[in-house]
């Protein structure tokens, strides 16, 4: 097993962020109403489904 | 969270019975995951943890592509942000629909992804989300992730750089395929034209990793820009 801090920083950082992506929602749910072109942008931003076959996407 | 054990058994088997087509499409992408990340120089250790602590394929693609020595770890948050920032949205959305209390969504959120989201939101559209539910879900989808990343970090370090079989090429057919499946609105054309002009001028009078996160900002502004505003929705 090897590890290099340096990376383990930017793994730490990335698990950061993605958590508090993750957890941000619970503090918004009762407050944002996206409309126009604020929608617009959030909906520009990635949907990664990657892992998704289509046939099993749900709708 | 107590059910009866014919409940608890019902909403467990559901949520495995769900998840089961996503767990196995999974699998290919995370050896493929594993494979490339050793071939950037992580070691299996540390590509199992970056599975385990950050949980996100998506994010874990960019990073790996446009990953250095040492890492650029504020680039590397950055683009993790934008393209995770989707999750503040599905966390906003799946909130009132699923059955836990604050504390519980606080731990159980840690594993929202497109899959699980999806799901649950489907299901919700005829009965409560159950944390049993949940939890069957995101745990065969979290340990089947890094169990396979891990396996394919282990089997790339017997292959050697996966370039040679063209499997590299994989992540961009991946974002190809998912582009493709976008729609075709003015906005989204817009929002994909400029955001792929600006990624690839970046990464060529730049470099990487700039291009990742430059491309999204102008994809972003590009669909604010071009959208209707409210006054012309009225």
């Amino acid at each position: 097993m090897s590890f290099d801090a340096t990376t383990i920083l930017a793994i730490l950082a990335m698990a950061v962020v993605t958590y508090i992506t993750r957890v941000a929602g619970l503090f918004v749910a009762d407050r944002l109403v996206l409309t126009g072109r604020a929608k617009a942008a959030f909906d520009a931003i990635p949907p990664l489904r990657c892992w998704w076959p289509s046939s099993h996407r749900p709708h | 969270m107590s059910f009866p054990s014919s409940t608890f058994r019902r909403e467990a088997r559901a949520g495995l019975h769900d998840i089961a087509p996503a767990a196995i499409a999974a699998v290919p992408i995370g050896l493929l995951f594993g494979a490339v990340a050793v071939a950037k120089g992580l070691s299996p250790a540390e590509i199992v943890l970056m599975s385990a602590l950050v949980f996100a394929g998506g994010a874990q693609f960019a990073a790996i592509e446009t990953w250095v020595h040492p890492a650029p770890i504020t680039t590397l948050a950055f683009a993790t942000f934008l393209i995770n920032a989707r999750h503040v949205l599905m966390g906003a959305s799946l909130s009132p629909k699923i059955r836990l209390s604050r504390i519980q969504k606080f731990l159980c959120f840690f594993f929202i992804t497109d899959e699980s989201w999806a799901l649950s939101e489907r299901r919700a559209l005829d009965r409560p989300v159950t944390g049993v539910y949940w939890v069957a879900m995101v745990t065969v989808l979290y340990l089947n992730w890094v169990v396979s990343t891990g396996l394919g970090a282990i089997l790339g370090s017997f292959l050697g750089d996966p370039a040679r079989l063209g499997a590299d090429f994989a992540f961009t057919a991946l974002f190809i395929g998912l582009i493709a499946g976008f729609g075709r609105s003015r906005v989204t054309l817009i929002t994909v034209a400029v955001s792929a002009a600006v990624a690839a001028l970046v990464h060529h009078f730049i470099g990487a990793p700039w291009h990742v996160a430059s491309g999204a900002v102008a994809g972003i502004a590009a669909a604010y820009l071009s959208a209707p505003g409210e006054e012309a929705r009225a």
